[in-house]
């Protein structure tokens, strides 16, 4: 997918396991090629509960002593993310566009998106095209509803949220590989602390997608 | 890498997460390029421990009482190689792979046996074994040279999988809650053509890294 000067290669990630699961990926294929986006390649993800797998180590960052654990869904989206990097890293493409089933462009998305990739930095790592939770974070204002996270480390994050649809750069893979190494984070909270500290962070705001059946997420 | 008519591609999975990983990587980095097995694509596994994963589901193959989970160090295995599938899928233009565990030690002459093997074996296989265990008791059959259809063999230290291997193993491995090559005898290899090269050309670094695992049952 040509934009702005960028060849990006989306990737959509679903789950193969599960009729339902292959509704909402056929589902999202459509839309897909509604928006025109026809060169896609999908990866299946983990289903933490068919492969039969789960987490064993507390997230406590928000409530130290909590002895919480994300749970075998978040565990399964942790690794599903994983999966994602490691075929992408394995792929030959300088940027790539990740896509989660249940994303939804709205409208004037390819427009909007063109113009930030026309202005943000040739360096950048990683692009939130979809996010929440952004509000009374520090970001510094690029022009056109891009804006720049600066690198900082600790919680809570002070990155935006969410996964369902960003851009990443290939040069950072092997980084976010090499730091993505604890499943007790959800992938959102586990690249915000682990690895968004050395990488070049950007979000377009407002967020040029939704989630199907979650509109009402927090900016 | 080219062996006879066959194209091969090799793949490794790999940690880093801790010394002993770090050095094993290491030695198997020498070690294939000394064996002159190039442009591997190295997949990064996941190190169960460190991150904090766990089979969730009892293992019943043959401790169907629900009272036994296999380890941490097997779900690890199982997950890293859900990974390399993953990104080996990614690349259709190669037909056929070389899955290297990273402890893969090959013997004397494996080029000039597998070059045979390749001659020997049916065209359209989807697994040739290198690297096998536990053959001795399986239903076998001869095939050519050193090429046997062995009713199925364990370990995967070094497989030749053609891409309807991968493709028909990614859609049927679909449980981890077994040690990946007891699994694929039940829900795999039924469906596939499988052949294993005998005695294997390929053994197993032991542990602490000092020399072959002798004991490895044929």
């Amino acid at each position: 997918m040509k934009i702005s000067k960028y060849d990006i290669k989306p990737l959509l990630l679903y789950l193969p396991d599960e009729q339902a699961w292959i509704d909402r990926w056929n589902a999202c294929k459509v839309h897909l090629e509604e928006q025109g986006i026809t060169d896609y390649y999908s990866v299946a993800g983990i289903h933490g509960e068919k492969f039969g797998v789960t987490g064993t180590h507390y997230f406590e960052l928000d409530n130290p002593g909590g002895k919480h654990m994300i749970g075998q869904k978040y565990t399964a989206s942790f690794l599903s993310q994983y999966v994602m990097y490691s075929v992408a890293n394995a792929m030959d493409y300088t940027h790539y566009l990740f896509i989660e089933d249940d994303t939804r462009f709205t409208e004037g998305w390819r427009e909007k998106l063109q113009t930030c990739l026309d202005l943000i930095p040739e360096d950048f790592d990683f692009l939130f095209v979809g996010s929440c939770c952004t509000e009374g974070k520090l970001k510094i204002d690029v022009g056109s509803g891009l804006y720049k996270y600066p690198q900082t480390k600790g919680y809570p994050a002070r990155y935006p949220m969410g996964g369902n649809c960003y851009i990443i750069s290939k040069k950072c893979l092997n980084h976010v590989i090499a730091t993505q190494r604890d499943a007790y984070a959800p992938a959102d909270i586990n690249l915000a602390m682990h690895s968004f500290s050395e990488m070049e962070v950007y979000a377009i705001l407002p967020r040029l997608v939704e989630q199907l059946g979650n509109e009402k997420l927090p900016a | 890498m080219i062996i006879g008519k066959y194209n091969i591609n090799p793949v490794c999975i790999y940690l880093t997460d801790t010394a002993y990983w770090m050095a094993r990587t290491e030695r198997a980095k020498k070690y294939f390029a000394s064996e002159f097995v190039e442009d591997i694509l190295w997949i990064k596994g996941i190190h169960a421990e460190n991150a904090g994963l766990k089979s969730a589901k009892p293992y019943l193959i043959d401790a169907p009482d629900g009272s036994y989970f296999i380890p941490q160090k097997t779900t690890g295995v199982n997950i890293s190689i859900m990974m390399a599938y993953a990104a080996m899928e990614s690349h259709p233009e190669v037909e056929y792979w070389m899955m290297l565990e990273d402890d893969c030690r090959f013997v004397t002459g494996w080029q000039s046996r597998l070059k045979q093997a390749l001659k020997d074996v049916p065209n359209d296989f989807d697994y040739l074994f290198g690297g096998s265990c536990c053959c001795a008791d399986k239903p076998t059959e001869h095939v050519k040279g050193e090429v046997f259809e062995v009713k199925y063999p364990f370990c995967g230290h070094m497989t030749i999988m053609s891409k309807n291997g991968l493709l028909e193993t990614m859609k049927r491995h679909l449980d981890l809650s077994s040690p990946g090559d007891i699994e694929k005898t039940i829900s795999v290899f039924p469906f596939l053509k499988v052949y294993t090269i005998l005695p294997r050309i390929a053994e197993q670094e032991l542990t602490d890294g000092t020399g072959i695992n002798n004991q490895l049952p044929i």
